[in-house]
């Protein structure tokens, strides 16, 4: 699934200050892509964009084809159901579901979700409240809510900023296996994941302030 | 996940405030079902009353206090009247009064003696005469013709399975006291039913009351200065006009004190009236306070999982099926707040009931169904549906990326 952006000016919501502009990013259908860059300068609102969760000030942002930026919010809406997966840094799940159930958020069939779990090694606890999983753990949650959801296009945001070496690795390989075949852009400023991207971008770079 | 399975499980795996909320509905409704209750029992306690009279003459009390305690059989054992004013006035002689005034009493159509005496289990037992019984009709036997018969109401005879010919114990109720010896009566008559207070009752004649007033003439004290020879009340029915002359003559010159029944009963209905309405508005207080704290309740929920709906939404779950799950959890929390706030009404209420004794209508007579709470049943549902409107109008205006960016 292709992303391609262009002429887009998002501003701050609360002063209406322009955050940046990009004149174009894009990248191809099953690229692996890293966007560096230092905290608080609009990576985040760079992939929530792409998300379609809010609308530029000006320019189009168009996923697969579709241009979503002209979109309704509902619309928007079905359409990261059906083709989006997302994981964040933190505060992946519902709290009070188990792991099972934060993954069937994502499909219909419990069976795909158990296999989902398997998949990133967390079957002995699909029945666990997401609030008793570690961090760790429940970053893994939210990448087999990806794989269960079969998702075209997989955002993530700092998805290793909060963990430690090893479990950084182990998120970033179940990502990468998640991402089979399909576009991962992932927003990070942590240096231990660059490696196996088929490109690494760095923000400052593709924005203008 | 469909938004009713969401519903559930946040319900279910939010035990104790789920459980504060639910038992705070259901509180409210069983206070608010119980109130209606009242409500329309305080409507129909009207329709118990003792029918066939104009006017009431008793000993000096308030005209509702006369009223409820001789048609209704309600309130504490009233004051006594001379028996020589009933015989007076019922014989249309003149009333000879010490200042050498007189009153021909020939305006009364008909006069009734009313003495109560005697209690037979929570029933009253009244010494009257067959003007009193006539007009009801006999279902099986007749009026009194010996000394310790009895006639019963309708009711009293159907719960107790009393025959004629049957005994009945009573004990002596003289003054506000009773007495620790047993009266026996046999039955020699059994009324047919009036839907009125009088099927709770027995009658039997003046002079078996007058006996018993004077074998327990201790009670009386200063009660009484004419010893036994007293009867409570005369019910009369009077030729046109004859209220005026009957009024001057009892409230003017003697201890007793007339009343006119269709006047007392519209200001009985006026003065309960008020009641009725302020019952009726604390029930939907009662209901609105609970649509508030439920509300409050899902507001609370909703804040703290902000970020959770945020990404709830980013992962496709679109606004209306979020609403969905809020109004299903406001849905599932009214419902079983009902069916546990109708639980303890059925269950309180007829306790409630036996604990305000005679200060209402006998449940044999007006009977209060539990059905009667329906409308606050159905009133609590969309209530608590419509206290998540405040959490479905900051759902509805969340901006996502903000929240997940925290």
């Amino acid at each position: 699934m292709k992303i391609s952006l262009s002429g887009i000016q998002v501003n701050l919501p609360d002063t209406g200050q322009t955050l940046f502009r990009l004149k174009q990013f894009s990248v191809d259908s099953g690229q692996k892509v890293l966007l560096r860059g230092e905290s608080g300068k609009g990576k985040t609102t760079l992939l929530h964009l792409i998300a379609g969760l809010f609308r530029p000030a000006t320019g189009e942002v168009d996923v697969g084809g579709d241009k979503i930026s002209s979109w309704s919010d509902e619309a928007r809406c079905a359409f990261r159901r059906r083709h989006m997966g997302m994981v964040f840094q933190k505060l992946n799940l519902i709290e009070h579901l188990t792991a099972l159930e934060n993954v069937g958020l994502a499909c219909a069939s419990e069976q795909r979700a158990a296999d989902a779990l398997a998949s990133v090694g967390l079957e002995k606890k699909i029945h666990s409240r997401s609030s008793v999983l570690s961090l760790g753990e429940q970053q893994r949650v939210a990448v087999a809510r990806v794989l269960a959801g079969d998702a075209q296009l997989i955002l993530a945001d700092e998805p290793t900023s909060a963990l430690d070496e090893k479990n950084a690795a182990n998120v970033m390989e179940l990502l990468f296996k998640a991402a089979k075949n399909k576009t991962l852009l992932v927003v990070s400023h942590d240096h231990r994941i660059e490696a196996n991207f088929d490109s690494n971008v760095q923000f400052e770079n593709v924005v203008q302030r | 996940m469909t938004p009713l399975h969401l519903a559930v499980l946040s319900l279910l795996r939010r035990k104790v405030p789920t459980v504060i909320t639910v038992v705070s509905i259901a509180i409210s409704v069983a206070c608010a079902g119980i109130l209606l209750r009242l409500y329309h029992l305080s409507a129909s306690r009207f329709s118990s009353m003792g029918q066939g009279w104009e006017a009431i003459v008793g000993a000096k009390a308030g005209g509702i206090d006369i009223l409820l305690d001789s048609l209704n059989g309600e309130g504490p054992y009233p004051g006594y009247l001379p028996y020589a004013l009933f015989h007076s006035l019922k014989a249309e002689q003149a009333v000879k009064f010490e200042d050498g005034a007189t009153s021909q009493p020939s305006y009364i159509k008909d006069i009734t003696p009313f003495l109560y005496f005697a209690k037979a289990g929570k029933s009253r037992v009244v010494g009257t005469d067959e003007s009193f019984v006539n007009p009801i009709g006999f279902a099986e036997g007749q009026w009194v013709g010996q000394p310790g018969e009895i006639v019963l109401g309708a009711l009293v005879a159907r719960q107790q399975n009393w025959r004629v010919g049957d005994t009945v114990a009573a004990v002596p109720w003289v003054a506000d006291r009773l007495g620790d010896s047993t009266l026996q009566f046999k039955v020699s008559g059994i009324l047919k039913p009036t839907s009125s207070a009088w099927d709770t009752m027995l009658f039997g004649s003046v002079s078996d009351a007058q006996a018993v007033v004077a074998a327990n003439r201790t009670f009386l004290g200063e009660s009484s200065i004419w010893g036994e020879k007293v009867l409570n009340y005369f019910l009369i029915n009077l030729h046109p006009d004859g209220f005026k002359y009957l009024e001057a003559l009892v409230n003017k010159r003697t201890v007793g004190q007339v009343v006119r029944v269709e006047q007392e009963k519209r200001k009985l209905e006026n003065l309960t009236g008020a009641g009725k309405s302020i019952g009726l508005f604390v029930s939907i207080f009662v209901i609105l306070l609970s649509s508030l704290s439920v509300s409050a309740m899902l507001i609370t929920r909703f804040e703290a999982m902000g970020v959770q709906l945020a990404v709830l939404r980013a992962i496709g779950y679109g606004r209306s099926e979020i609403g969905r799950w809020l109004i299903w959890e406001g849905l599932l929390l009214g419902v079983a707040g009902c069916l546990i706030g109708a639980s303890i009404d059925g269950i309180g209420f007829p306790l409630l009931r036996e604990l305000l004794g005679s200060a209402l209508p006998p449940a044999d007579l007006v009977a209060s169904h539990f059905w009667e709470s329906f409308p606050i049943w159905i009133v609590t549902l969309p209530t608590t549906v419509f206290a998540i409107f405040v959490p479905l109008i900051r759902l509805y205006r969340q901006d996502v990326h903000q929240a997940l960016k925290g």
